[in-house]
Parts: C-alpha cells; sequence; structure tokens
C-alpha cells in the first residue's frame, strides 16, 4: 500500500499529502519560495519545524553520463573525467608520490526491517544511489599519472574485498583505511601499486547490524601520532532506539600506537571530510544534518570541532533549537551545544571537504574550501549535486558560498552523476569522486 | 452443482468470510493501541516499531476486507442483505479512513510517531470501530437459503 504510493511521482506525493493533511502540505508549497541561498553562511535563517504525513521527497533517478558529456564548470575552469567505468567511488586520497587512490564502496546493506517504514525506505534509497550496480566494488583503485596530463597510465586495483570502506590516511609507512567496522593498518612503500597484505586491525568501529550511516571519514593528525575517524549516527532521529547510538554520531580520537580511542566530539550527525585547515590547523568537518522536519530544515554545515564540543543531535540542531522527535529530552546537553560554524542549505548532504593549498587554479581559490554536495532527496526542489567552494581568510569561512561544479543534474532533473569526495591531486587540480556516475572527474584552471 | 462448486471457497461454513477479516483488523488496531500507549509512557521504541506493525496491518486487512466484502455481497451474493446497514458500513469505513492516517502518522521517525496524534488517532480509531460494531445486526443470512426460500 504504502510501498505503491511511493511509487507515484513525487508531485503526485505532494498532492496526496495535500489532500491529506492541508496545514503541513501547504506549508511544504509554500517553503517552495524559500530562497536556500538564505541558510549558506554563518546565520542561517531557521522556519518552524514541519511535520508530515508524506515528508516532500524529490528523488533523482540515476542515468548516468553518456558519451562526451562532463559536467558544468565556473568560468576560468575546465573539467575532464580522469577515470571512468569505476565502481561507486566514494572518495579520494593522494599519496605523497602523487598516486590517487580511489575508494570503490557501496552500503553494507545490513539493516534490518524493524518497521514497515524501513521497507519503503529500503527502495527509496536504492533508487537513489542505483546506477554502478557496484558489483566489484568495495575496493581502492590506484591511478599513476606521472605527466600530470590527466591521462593516467597506470590503473591498478590496489586493495580488494574490503568492508564498505570510505577513509584513507598514510602516516610513514603505514597505510589506514577505514572500514565500515574497523580501522586497518597495511604496510606501503612508497611506488606500490598493490597491497597483498591481509592487513592488521587497529581499532574496530561501530558497524553492522544497523550501521545506518556507515562511511567512515579518516584523517591523520599533523604529527602522525593520532587518527580522527568519523561515526555517523544509526539513525535519521533516534528511531532505532537510543542504545543503537552508543559512541556514534562522534568523531573519535584514535591513538595510532595503541589503537586506544575516545570520542573527541560528539553530537554531530553524519561527520564527514575530516580534513585540517592549513592556516589555523584546526580540524574541521561536513555533517549531514537530520531530515523530514521540512524542506529547509535542518541546514547541513561544515564546522571546525573543538575537542569535547556537543554539536547538538539528536537532542537539538544549531545551537539550541529542540527536535520534537526525541524523548526523553537532555537538557543538560542542549545548554551546552556549539553551533556550528558554517551553514551550506538544508539537504545539499556535504560528503567531501578539501581545502585548497596549491597554486594551479585561479587565485581566487587559495586557502579556500571545495565541499562536495552529493545532493537531496527528502525536498521538493533539488538541492546540492553540485561541488561548491566556501573563501576562507584567516582560519575562518569569510564570503558567501559559490558553486564550482554543476550540471550533475540534466535538464530532466535525472542524475547523470552524484559528487561525494573530493581532492586535490600533485599537480593542484581538483579531483570530484562521482559515485553514481562511476567517474573521478579532474578539473583545471582553462588557462593552461 | 457445476457452479456451486466453483463459489465453494467463497462459501466457507456457509457465511460470508468478511465479518472475519473485520475482525482481525480491529484486533490490530486494539493491539496498536496498547503498544502506542506502552511506547507513550516509557519511550522505549520497541513499543512504536509494535505499533507500526500493528497499524499497517490493520489498514491492510481493513481495505482487504471491503473488497471481500464488495464481492461476497455483490458478485457471490453470499451474505445477501436482509437490509442494507449503513450505519454500520459508514461507521467502519470512516474508522478504516483515521487508520489510514494514523498509519502514515506512525511513518514519522521517535517520538511524534505516537505522541500526540498516533496515540490519539489509535483510541479513535478503537471508539468508532468498536461503536460501530454495537450497532451491527446481522446483516446476511447463509446463501443456501436464499436457493431455498
Amino acid at each position: 500500500m504504502l510501498r505503491s504510493l511511493f511509487r507515484q511521482q513525487p508531485r503526485r506525493i505532494a498532492i496526496l499529502a495535500l489532500a491529506g493533511v492541508t496545514t503541513s502540505a501547504l506549508a511544504a508549497r509554500g517553503a517552495e519560495s524559500f530562497d536556500p541561498m538564505t541558510q549558506v553562511g554563518p546565520n542561517p535563517v531557521l522556519p518552524e519545524p514541519q511535520q508530515y504525513l508524506f515528508p516532500p521527497m524529490h528523488l533523482a533517478r540515476v542515468v548516468g553520463w553518456k558519451e562526451g558529456e562532463v559536467p558544468t564548470v565556473a568560468p576560468g575552469l575546465k573539467i575532464e573525467p580522469l577515470a571512468q567505468n569505476l565502481e561507486h567511488p566514494r572518495s579520494i586520497h593522494v599519496l605523497p608520490n602523487g598516486d590517487i587512490l580511489v575508494i570503490e564502496s557501496k552500503s553494507p546493506n545490513v539493516q534490518p526491517v524493524r518497521r514497515p517504514k524501513d521497507i519503503v525506505m529500503g527502495w527509496v534509497e536504492s533508487w537513489v544511489t542505483s546506477g554502478g550496480n557496484a558489483g566489484d566494488s568495495n575496493r581502492i583503485t590506484l591511478l599513476r599519472d606521472e605527466k600530470g596530463s590527466g591521462k593516467p597510465e597506470t590503473r591498478t586495483v590496489f586493495l580488494d574485498h574490503l568492508a564498505s570502506p570510505f577513509g584513507v590516511a598514510l602516516v610513514g609507512s603505514d597505510l589506514y583505511v577505514a572500514n565500515t567496522d574497523a580501522i586497518v593498518r597495511y604496510p606501503y612503500t612508497q611506488g606500490d601499486t598493490k597491497i597483498t597484505s591481509a592487513g592488521t586491525t587497529l581499532t574496530p568501529l561501530p558497524g553492522g547490524p544497523i550501521d545506518h550511516h556507515w562511511t567512515k571519514s579518516l584523517v591523520a593528525s599533523r604529527d602522525g601520532s593520532l587518527l580522527y575517524v568519523g561515526v555517523g549516527s544509526n539513525s535519521n532521529i533516534t528511531e532505532n532506539g537510543m542504545e543503537a547510538e552508543k559512541n556514534r554520531a562522534a568523531i573519535w580520537e584514535v591513538d595510532r600506537a595503541t589503537g586506544r580511542w575516545r570520542i573527541f566530539a560528539s553530537g554531530l550527525r553524519n561527520p564527514n571530510g575530516l580534513t585540517f585547515e592549513p592556516e589555523s590547523g584546526a580540524l574541521w568537518t561536513v555533517v549531514n544534518e537530520r531530515d523530514e522536519l521540512g524542506p529547509d530544515l535542518v541546514p547541513d554545515y561544515m564546522t571546525s570541532v573543538k575537542d569535547g564540543a556537543f554539536y547538538g543531535w539528536p537532542y537539538s540542531y544549531f545551537g539550541q533549537h529542540l527536535d520534537p522527535r526525541v524523548q526523553p529530552q537532555r537538557p543538560d546537553l542542549v545548554e551546552k551545544a556549539v553551533v556550528p560554524d558554517y551553514a551550506l542549505s538544508s539537504h545539499v548532504a556535504p560528503l567531501g571537504l578539501a581545502f585548497y593549498t596549491a597554486d594551479s587554479l585561479p587565485q581566487k581559490y587559495r586557502g579556500g574550501a571545495f565541499v562536495g554536495e552529493h545532493g537531496s532527496w527528502d525536498r521538493q526542489e533539488f538541492n546540492g549535486y553540485k561541488v561548491v567552494f566556501v573563501p576562507f581568510s584567516g582560519g575562518h569561512p569569510n564570503g558567501t558560498a559559490e558553486d564550482v561544479v554543476t550540471g550533475f543534474l540534466n535538464a530532466n532533473g535525472e542524475a547523470r552523476g552524484r559528487p561525494v569526495g573530493v581532492a586535490v591531486d600533485k599537480t593542484g587540480a581538483l579531483l570530484i569522486a562521482d559515485d553514481v556516475g562511476n567517474t573521478v572527474w579532474r578539473v583545471t584552471s582553462s588557462g593552461q | 452443482m457445476a457452479r456451486n462448486g466453483f463459489l465453494f471457497t467463497a462459501r466457507v461454513g456457509r457465511r460470508p468470510f468478511y465479518p472475519l477479516l473485520v475482525a482481525f483488523a480491529v484486533s490490530c488496531f486494539l493491539g496498536g493501541l496498547a503498544t502506542d500507549i506502552a511506547y507513550w509512557r516509557t519511550a522505549d521504541v520497541v513499543w512504536a516499531d509494535f505499533s507500526d506493525w500493528l497499524v499497517t496491518a490493520g489498514v491492510a486487512i481493513g481495505y482487504l476486507s471491503i473488497v471481500v466484502a464488495l464481492i461476497e455481497v455483490i458478485v457471490l451474493r453470499t451474505g445477501r442483505l436482509r437490509r442494507p446497514s449503513w450505519p454500520y458500513a459508514i461507521t467502519m469505513v470512516v474508522a478504516l479512513i483515521l487508520a489510514t492516517f494514523n498509519m502514515l502518522v506512525h511513518t514519522r521517525d521517535a517520538w511524534t510517531a505516537v505522541v500526540p496524534w498516533g496515540v490519539t488517532l489509535s483510541a479513535a480509531v478503537v471508539i468508532v470501530a468498536l461503536g460501530g460494531g454495537c450497532i451491527t445486526r446481522e446483516t446476511y443470512e447463509p446463501a443456501t437459503e436464499k436457493v431455498t426460500a
């Protein structure tokens, strides 16, 4: 019954909702005139929360890239595929010798059906993340482009048979891969194109049986003694019970020598793109905020991460805005909830973050941050589906985010690709992992 | 005789089948009310999950009962109506519409799937459905009587 209703076109769902509860549906209609750009920056406009019989949904059917099609780039830039026919590439790590690791990964798919909605949502999610059946995913592909021409002369399977990997960090000759359920260490020698070692588990991470937000972002501290890993929540908003959220919605700090860990910061619903801001040296992350409070709540954000800080999830958002769906509430935690630094707009789904410290792209990009926005599903008007640039100065965002790479959606609102992780290669070009487009894109200066 | 054989499955016990389905649906709604109250008092999501299944199953069986009732009464004439019981039919349809809204409210995540509107609708559905049960009379007679009459 529900399933067949969800099969309708999104606009028909909106009409059904209109026939249902007029109040909330009218609010949804009115909200279509809301300008998402008012939620970009340090002080986002936050409308009142709405709850629905049918939350507004609009899914981008995956059609993939046709031969010769490429995304659109801002003036002064050009874009070409660095590698195609990958299997659901989610993130990118550039090694010291310039070799590019493309982490191809798919969901562990271990979320049990706890209630009828899970059947519907499982189907909805398969719809928006399909494309690239990801048969041979869960591996890392190495690309070597010695000439820096954008045409890699070597492409090998670097590591295979991983468990939904996402983050990679290298310290000396130790290469760490953050699988969904553990950080695993491999011996790496510069120039290796393949690792055959079985690897050693450094620290288990919260994985199944639910593993709702499964991507584990990873970065090493500057001195190499610590690892920081993002562990997303096990639900949208605690609907799987608080016990399932133990040690989740947090960034862990892991001692590299012993594997011992502690919670570095918490209340971060789904933190990804962990990286250090070059000027201040502070740890930054992009965070996916909660769904089903309306098309314009809650804005996703990027923020510096303070040791011991609590950022609100699940009890509140953007400081002390209470979420009505969480009981029992925790006023003691809400009171100290930190307001994130910079909102990126609602449901844009940021999954990648890279600061630009190279110099081959136009001057204005230097020192700022590129953010890969995977794109929305639970609002009528699409939001995200692009890579944006946030200017920084003095270690803080300074200015409005601007579009750098767009065109992941075609004119019919179908997804040719969806950007995820971003990185900068040894020539200073911006690399973008496009999971449903099964491509890694390379953005260079058009003047070159 | 061949016709009787064809209709056999719809004439189990020579009584219409749909009242049994209605009883199943109402039982689910009653159970859903109990688990809603349990969630409201404990905030333990396991009760909300039970409610979700019970309310959804009740709605599915409820619509099935309408389909079966229409087939039995109009097409097969198993339960030939002595006289239409419109108050009963309308009350039950109202209960089912309320239950459909309740099912959608229950798809929300965590607390607001149940409190305040989920548990309120669950109670309303049970009250309306039991009210419908109170005003119903035996509105059918076994089909065989029709044949012999």
